[in-house]
């Protein structure tokens, strides 16, 4: 019994999973009770989650009042997703039980990601996902860029396995364990430039590479546009929300647990591949058409800033980092759903140019958007610009003094394709029809606005980030 | 006496009632001109009774307003006042309160919108004049790009979207520099209060990077010749009340953060590099002087023209690093000078814009070539905009003449030859100023150009209550020298207290 009060959550979502694939055979013409089953579900796990209890189970599996919180987090973040979703794909006509089925399961993955505390666990965590994923992105079937798209994440994505599962070996080879307790105490004891040294550098950096490619960072983000374009809008919200939660949370762990001691060898590559994505996300939007490639290398670039700060490896850098996250995730969220209640002529908002004119036939969704391209492009008085302030700060911090110039240099170039589509938006006449098909747009706008309210009002997301980071640190230390 | 937060008021009722403006849509024009009108006359009315109640005979700030905001990074809702942002909250809440009456009887589409956005332009203004941690003031600067990035683009001219992300990526470009020097000296410091960046010690290389940085981001937003270039721009096609905000109060805050900013932080690189710094200014002086003689397009001649005597700002301005430790009283002088020519040009600059607005109404046309002969049909407004003209070339009696004395009596306590070219403007000022009078106002209307009328009520008012002023401040510049007097010496004595 006390075992399964432990995994609760994980529980009622596994279990729930089956159970709506049985319901959803008997109420095919009625989806919507079934999508309000769903919804009950996540708020059950959710208030479980942060009522949860706290242990590990054989080392391998962690419950913390810290991972608590991050679940109940990525709960949160999932039922706002399904709600943009769900009108999304009704809207489309696409309305099927499965995808939110599928999505339950990319969920448990993320769920068993950050949980893990070794590294067979969070290998099964992450293909979980991974495998979920690649059925949702070729969820339209009709669609060829959707299904090359799938093919795509597919291969790469089970390489980039392939590379993880090789750099855990090595690790595995050369320290004897895969209980992130146990490797950290090996790492410790290890003796610089021995054999045993090198090898667990060589595993680190295939484990890197891999963890990256799946965080989308260059020079692993080669997939990202392409599957962002291919993929339906609520998939791609899905994509750029909880996967990178969950993997910054396994960065988090990783990195801070396990290979702290070897903080040299890879503070330098997660620097490196930080200002990389952040230079390569804000120069290659500069030229794109497509809202939703846009929004990918946007993505990039902000990856990129969670990166840079956590590759600075100090205590502001860490606080840096997740508050960036949270903050990154929300805007994701908003900009993503703002897609999904607009359409264009009868189909989903693609060129940047489809929303030209909106401020004259739905001003409040254009100042919605003004709200959040003004966040994400960093922009005093919302949120965004807090999140730039503090991953700027804890670089001066550092004396990383030439690195944050060139990042602020790079946040005014991004600055100019945010400021495209509010140009669009604004300033361009409009030539064909737009629609918002959902006049229901309350959970949206508390989204948009938030970036607002959270900007005047930052010291809430701040003392969450460092109530969470103090959880963290107190129990692994 | 004060306890009631006079500067949240300020900044807070102006935002809040112009939020509501921008998001209620279908609020009919009358009731939001009202409301406009209503609030900025408030506005108007606290920032006197904040004049009346600050105690000119103290150089410390008054009004302190400060609470923790972000207590992880030590950053402060710091407000407070001081004799230079007493004068420059008077002159927006001023200008403001002359763009309401100004709009009220214009046409605009979606008008409640574009009065909404003005008055979030007044509080965040108000903002960047009073709040004293470094922060906080980069918040409101750069939040100020935003409704004036909006009112440009929807409502301007044909250009408007060339010119706006010019001017937004320009502007955000200047202000990120700031914003690293900013932080740099918050680590140094452990606090983001501007005063506790006086009391560093600073070794002559960061000095030297941080004054670049400050530099480039108040010397685009005043602006600075070369880096001007965005301005004349954004004014051709701002709409008129657009034009007035930017040209009287906006380049403003480039001058206020100089004074915050580099004089007191940066000194001993100031000094090192003042003399190019002058240069800067001497060459936004006389060469845009030129420029703006070339120019074809009323708006662009004045917009130019705004530059010309923004060079007298900053000349002002960098003469305290030249003088700073031979002649202290010069120094005073100019700075007084810089403060005085701020709010003389933001009424003047104002009163122009205004003016070409009303011709353009009438003619459709901007260009000189295209407006002739106004006199005969304007004769009321052709008075006025004479006057404003000659105040505009430095005539003696309007407020024009006093801070461009200023600063050329402490530049030639100075050097004779920098005070030499910066009388020369006078000359070059005159020269365009008049030329414009002479073609629009006087010229043969050969075209036969019908359809000028005399002015409305409401124009009349604004241009008359600007005259008044332009005088009032020309003949008794006693009023604004008693406010920033004792702010002005107390700060060039501490400066200099800080090099021995």
């Amino acid at each position: 019994m006390i075992f399964n009060l432990l995994f609760i959550p994980e529980i009622i979502l596994s279990i729930g999973v089956m159970i709506i694939i049985v319901i959803d055979l008997f109420l095919q013409s009625h989806k919507g009770i079934t999508f309000k089953f769903i919804q009950l579900l996540l708020l059950l796990s959710g208030y479980y989650s942060i009522n949860g209890q706290v242990s590990s189970i054989y080392q391998s599996y962690e419950l913390s009042e810290f991972l608590n919180v991050i679940k109940f987090i990525l709960l949160f973040g999932s039922f706002i997703i399904f709600h943009y979703t769900y009108k999304h794909l009704k809207y489309l006509n696409n309305l099927k039980i499965e995808y939110f089925t599928i999505s339950i399961l990319g969920l448990i993955g993320t769920m068993i990601m950050i949980s893990a505390n070794s590294m067979l666990m969070l290998y099964l965590g992450i293909e979980l996902l991974s495998l979920s994923l690649y059925a949702l992105i070729g969820f339209n079937k009709n669609s060829s860029l959707s299904s090359e798209a799938a093919i795509k994440y597919y291969v790469l994505g089970a390489m980039s396995s392939g590379i993880l599962l090789f750099g855990i070996s090595l690790i595995y080879g050369f320290t004897g364990s895969i209980i992130y307790s146990d490797i950290a105490e090996v790492i410790n004891a290890t003796e610089m430039n021995s054999v045993e040294y090198f090898g667990i550098i060589f595993g680190i950096v295939f484990i890197t590479a891999s963890l990256c490619f799946k965080f989308g960072a260059a020079p692993f983000h080669m997939w990202v546009p392409d599957i962002y374009q291919g993929s339906l809008v609520s998939t791609t919200t899905l994509l750029s929300t909880l996967p990178k939660i969950a993997v910054f949370i396994v960065f988090l762990k990783l990195y801070y647990i396990p290979f702290i001691s070897m903080k040299s060898m890879w503070s330098d590559i997660l620097l490196f591949v930080g200002m990389l994505s952040i230079v390569i996300g804000s120069i290659f939007a500069l030229t794109q058409t497509n809202i939703k490639r846009l929004l990918a290398y946007s993505a990039i670039s902000n990856i990129g800033f969670i990166i840079l700060a956590l590759g600075i490896v100090s205590n502001e850098g860490i606080q840096a980092s997740l508050y960036y996250t949270i903050v990154y995730s929300l805007t994701a969220l908003a900009s993503f759903g703002i897609i999904t209640h607009i359409t264009c002529n009868s189909h989903g908002i693609e060129k940047i140019s489809d929303l030209s004119g909106l401020s004259q036939t739905h001003p409040y969704y254009a100042i919605l958007i003004l709200i959040t391209m003004l966040s994400s492009a960093g922009i005093p008085p919302m949120i965004g610009f807090h999140a730039k302030l503090i991953v700027i700060t804890a670089l001066i911090d550092s004396s990383y003094i030439i690195l944050s110039v060139i990042v602020v240099i790079m946040t005014v170039i991004s600055a100019y394709y945010y400021l495209k589509i509010i140009k669009t938006i604004y300033f361009d006449s409009r030539e064909d029809l737009i629609s918002v098909y959902s006049n229901d747009s309350l959970i949206l706008s508390l989204n948009s606005i938030s970036l607002l309210i959270l900007g005047i009002f930052p010291y809430y997301l701040f003392d969450l980030s460092s109530y969470l980071i103090g959880l963290l640190f107190a129990i692994s230390f | 006496m004060f306890n009631f937060p006079i500067l949240s008021l300020l900044i807070w009722i102006p935002i809040l009632v112009g939020l509501f403006l921008v998001i209620s849509n279908n609020l009919s024009n009358k009731l939001s001109e009202y409301l406009t009108l209503i609030i900025t006359f408030l506005v108007l009315l606290l920032s006197l009774s904040l004049t009346n109640n600050y105690d000119q005979s103290l150089s410390q700030l008054q009004f302190i307003e400060r609470i923790e905001w972000i207590n992880g990074l030590n950053i402060f809702y710091y407000l407070a006042a001081d004799g230079i942002s007493v004068s420059l909250i008077l002159l927006t809440a001023f200008i403001n309160f002359l763009i309401a009456i100004y709009a009220s009887s214009e046409t605009y589409k979606n008008k409640s919108a574009y009065l909404g956005y003005f008055l979030i332009l007044e509080g965040l203004l108000m903002g960047t004049f009073t709040a004293f941690d470094s922060i906080l003031f980069y918040i409101f600067f750069e939040s100020l790009l935003i409704p004036l990035f909006l009112i440009i683009g929807i409502w301007g001219g044909k250009n408007r979207k060339y010119a706006t992300i010019k001017f937004f990526l320009y502007t955000l470009f200047g202000s990120v520099l700031m914003l690293i020097a900013i932080i740099y000296l918050s680590t140094l410091a452990g606090s983001f209060a501007i005063r506790d960046f006086y009391l560093l010690n600073l070794s002559f290389e960061e000095e030297l990077f941080i004054l670049l940085a400050f530099l480039i981001g108040f010397g685009i937003k005043i602006p600075m010749w070369p880096v001007h270039t965005w301005l004349p721009d954004a004014h051709v096609e701002a709409p008129t009340s657009g034009s007035v905000i930017l040209a009287s109060v906006l380049l403003k805050v480039g001058g206020y953060g100089m004074i915050r900013f580099m004089l007191p932080i940066t000194t001993e690189a100031g000094i090192f590099l003042s003399e190019y710094m002058i240069y800067l200014s001497l060459i936004a002086i006389i060469y845009i002087s030129f420029v703006a003689y070339a120019q074809t397009d009323m708006k662009k001649l004045i917009a130019y023209s705004s530059v010309a005597h923004m060079g007298f700002v900053t000349l002002g301005i960098f003469l305290v690093f030249h003088l700073l430790g031979n002649n202290l009283n010069a120094a005073v002088i100019g700075l007084e000078g810089a403060i005085i020519q701020m709010i003389s040009h933001g009424l003047i600059s104002a009163a122009l814009f205004f003016c070409i607005g009303i011709i353009y109404k009438h003619s459709k046309s901007r260009l000189l070539k295209d407006n002739y002969g106004v006199v005969t049909f304007m004769p009321l407004f052709s008075f006025l905009m004479l006057f404003f003209l000659m105040a505009n070339s430095g005539l003696p009696g309007t407020s024009g003449f006093v801070g461009e004395f200023l600063v050329i009596t402490s530049a030639l306590g100075s050097n004779i030859i920098i005070g030499f070219l910066a009388a020369i403007s006078l000359l070059l000022s005159a020269s365009y100023s008049l030329k414009l009078g002479k073609n629009v106002l006087f010229g043969e209307n050969t075209q036969n150009i019908q359809g000028y009328k005399e002015c409305t009520i409401n124009e009349k008012f604004v241009l008359g209550v600007l005259v008044i002023f332009i005088l009032y401040l020309g003949l008794t510049p006693d009023y604004l020298f008693k406010i920033i007097d004792h702010t002005t010496i107390n700060l060039i004595d501490s400066i200099n207290l800080g090099r021995t």
